[in-house]
């Protein structure tokens, strides 16, 4: 067994590179629209600028062969960027793209590879995922969004709902109905990837609890070119499965969290609440204990994850293991630690009053839609159960 | 990271559990609850001349020299055949706690035999107001002729009917909190036993020492400075509790999910029921994570890495794991599970009692607090 960072000297170039170009303001903007809690309705000028600076380093798509603009290096050392970055409330913002470029990179054509991954790699372009619909959410194989081929393109009509970013990205992940009488359902599903700017898309937002914005996209006879499909017809839902493994990593970090609960216990050594130290109560000491536990839990469950994907093994339990937890533990913790704060904790980050950057008040809301997003805990406590242990399907 | 264990260790497990499946099987184990020895003789001594009792005792005291993590590898299979009997006192509590406080001379005479499976030992720490840790003892040395005078009242001291020597840890020397670990062989006027009746049915005993007179000689590492090594030696001990939970842990989460499997109702396996399948995927959830956080910090140990924190993050999620793994498992079980017939509470009745020794949640947590830099209350 071995529990060293076999990325630890990688580890430190990221971060010295950060702690120098990531100026306190920059920081603090981060923290504001913070990414690892909720998507803010627009990037700001300056977080799209250093999005682009981390392209320009090489630290979007490392792990992506070097001719399409990737760094041809390990997924080990992409997620070193990313998880340098949680640890001070950044993140790469065109996050989805990676998910969309991960499955080019197996089914695209080269002109889709070449015509997006390396706008991607530059941190300038997003590729907004569509799969989910009014009426398929969890169940992703009972997508309706319909695409009829007709000539040298398809016709698509229907609706996406939850498709974070559409406003902004250049391109929809679309996976549609191209086979209304499969069955199973699944196998009658293709993927597009569709420029958002082809006549007959609408982008309509949708405002969310967490002050954030997610967006409705309508299509209304919008005629796809074939050269748009990724991977072959009705094989859809297969090509959409080929990277679920790995983009969880992408959305929940443990880092991030280490770095609020850290953000939490800074400040609980300093409060006082009812004449005494906050953090010589001994339920307050006793909760931030258990999370200190429950963090590291969570890291160990990421790590394993990342250690199952270099050794090209089946991650799918082990994946699934780990959104789940990270998404309850965070929610917990954010639950748990306004009730250590107190009154203060509810005060968002505009307020005088404040405290931890007003992160968590903003979990309060933010956190809510992690364990049911990108595969809700009920999902991933089937395929635990199924897929892990071998529990037969009803 | 690499999850998977060296070569010598994969041997070590399969021989474990080779061994412990032909020796020990539940049936032995419920039998041991009612026997007044704990284990039979004859699985002791094929247990000691395999070499376990010294299987982290450097070579030249007899033992294997075995690494940390092959002890953990070992307690880990222990756990999940429910062995009985006096290794953890013995090789664990005792052994660990020679090796890291006994002088030269001390481990030359106690150790070889210790690993000869020929010497049973003990530690004597809790008190009826003292589970684990160092603070609060009231069993005292008292300088006393040539030696000390030892007075006061010990519990859970697993085995004492079997050891020959007990290490009971006192108050000690001038400060306030000194500490010293005595040698003190059971036999001696002034010590005397009394079981105690537990759920689990494991050999556990009240010790009182009425001015139990040792020798200036029989003391561990100095007379009240213990303080300082006594700590790591506990803190091995509750990880090596750990291991042994999570060996339980795993075979109550392969006795549910095998019964998920075959157990019908409403016409169909019950392991079709999502409600069932989520309790499994729990179980099976707090197995694993438990089994990660052990093996980190039994990691960081071998690698002589500062380990404290990561050992008490990991004794107390394995402890609130256990705790609702076994839960779970009986949930999933039923009526059938809360039979004596049946094997499952022959583990989880280990999880859930061992979740309270060597460190309880409340405990850890508090320890953990302590490390973190948290006031404690005046």
């Amino acid at each position: 067994m071995d529990f060293s960072d076999s990325r630890a000297a990688f580890r430190r170039e990221v971060a010295q590179w950060l702690d120098r170009e990531l100026t306190d303001e920059l920081r603090d903007e981060y923290a504001r629209e913070t990414t690892f809690l909720r998507v803010p309705m627009a990037w700001s000028p300056n977080i799209l600028e250093f999005n682009r600076k981390i392209g320009a380093k090489g630290w979007i798509g490392l792990h992506w062969p070097k001719q399409y603009g990737g760094g041809g290096r390990t997924l080990g050392d992409q997620l070193v960027v990313v998880e340098e970055l949680a640890a001070r409330h950044a993140k790469i913002i065109n996050s989805q793209s990676l998910h969309a470029t991960n499955i080019l990179l197996i089914h695209g054509t080269e002109e889709q590879k070449m015509e997006i991954i390396p706008h991607v790699a530059r941190g300038e372009m997003e590729v907004s995922l569509g799969y989910t619909e009014p009426n398929a959410g969890s169940d992703v194989a009972n997508i309706q969004m319909r695409a009829v081929e007709k000539d040298d393109h398809f016709v698509i009509t229907g609706e996406k709902i939850f498709n974070t970013m559409a406003h902004w990205a250049s391109y929809h992940w679309l996976l549609a109905r191209t086979d209304p009488a499969a069955q199973p359902k699944y196998r009658g599903l293709t993927m597009f990837v569709v420029d958002l700017k082809t006549p007959g898309i609408t982008v309509r937002p949708i405002k969310t609890i967490d002050d954030a914005r997610t967006n409705l996209v309508h299509y209304d006879d919008v005629r796809v070119p074939k050269s748009r499909m990724v991977g072959a017809k009705n094989r859809g839902f297969y090509v959409a499965m080929d990277a679920l493994g790995q983009e969880r990593l992408f959305v929940f970090n443990p880092r991030f969290y280490r770095a609020l609960y850290d953000d939490i216990v800074q400040y609980i050594k300093t409060a006082h609440r009812n004449g005494r130290a906050l953090a010589s109560d001994p339920v307050v000491r006793h909760a931030l204990a258990e999370f200190d536990a429950k963090i590291a839990v969570s890291q160990l469950l990421y790590e394993r994850v990342i250690w199952l994907l270099e050794q090209k093994k089946p991650v799918i339990s082990e994946v699934s293991m780990f959104k789940m937890f990270i998404t309850e533990m965070g929610q917990e913790l954010v639950r748990r630690a306004l009730d250590l704060i107190g009154l203060p904790g509810l005060l968002r980050l505009e307020s005088k009053l404040s405290v931890v950057r007003g992160l968590v008040a903003m979990g309060q809301e933010g956190t809510i839609f992690h364990t049911f997003a990108g595969g809700a805990s009920e999902l991933m406590r089937n395929i635990i159960a199924g897929r892990g242990y071998g529990l037969p399907e009803a | 990271m690499d999850l998977n264990l060296s070569e010598s260790q994969t041997i070590l497990r399969g021989a474990a559990r080779e061994f412990l499946a032909s020796e020990c099987p539940p049936s032995l184990v419920r039998q041991m609850e009612t026997d007044p020895k704990g284990l039979p003789p004859e699985v002791w001594r094929r247990i000691a001349q395999m070499g376990w009792p010294g299987i982290v005792v450097p070579e030249q005291y007899g033992g294997h020299e075995g690494s940390f993590l092959d002890l953990l590898v070992l307690l880990d299979e222990i756990g999940r055949a429910a062995l009985p009997g006096p290794f953890f006192s013995t090789a664990v509590l005792a052994g660990l706690t020679i090796l890291e406080g006994g002088s030269a001379e001390q481990k030359l005479s106690l150790l070889p035999r210790l690993c000869q499976g020929e010497l049973f030992a003990s530690l004597a720490l809790s008190e009826p107001g003292l589970d684990f840790g160092l603070d609060g003892l009231t069993t005292a040395a008292a300088t006393s002729g040539k030696g000390y005078a030892i007075t006061g009242t010990k519990v859970f001291v697993p085995d004492a009917h079997l050891a020959e020597v007990l290490l009971c840890v006192a108050r000690a020397g001038r400060r306030k909190d000194g500490v010293g670990v005595f040698l003190v062989k059971t036999a001696n006027p002034g010590v005397s036993l009394a079981p105690l009746e537990t759920n689990l049915r494991d050999k556990q005993f009240e010790v009182i020492f009425d001015g139990v007179e040792v020798g200036a000689a029989e003391v561990l590492g100095g007379k009240s400075g213990a303080r300082a090594w006594l700590g790591p030696a506990l803190g091995k001990a509750m990880l090596a509790k750990c291991a042994e939970m999570v060996g339980a842990g795993r075979r109550a989460l392969e006795l549910a999910v095998e019964y998920a499997k075959v157990r019908v109702q409403f016409g169909k396996p019950i392991g079709t029921l999502q409600a069932v399948k989520h309790h499994c995927a729990n179980l099976a959830t707090c197995i694993e994570t438990a089994e990660l956080m052990t093996y980190r910090a039994g990691w960081l140990v071998e690698q002589g890495l500062p380990w404290r924190r990561d050992a008490l993050r990991a004794k107390a999620w394995t402890n609130e794991a256990c705790k609702r793994a076994a839960a779970l498992a009986h949930q999933v079980h039923g009526g059938m599970g809360f039979t004596r017939e049946y094997d499952l509470y022959l583990y989880t009745g280990r999880m859930t009692a061992f979740a309270q020794m060597y460190g309880g949640t409340r405990w850890c947590l508090d320890q953990l607090a302590d490390e973190m830099g948290l006031v404690r209350e005046a």
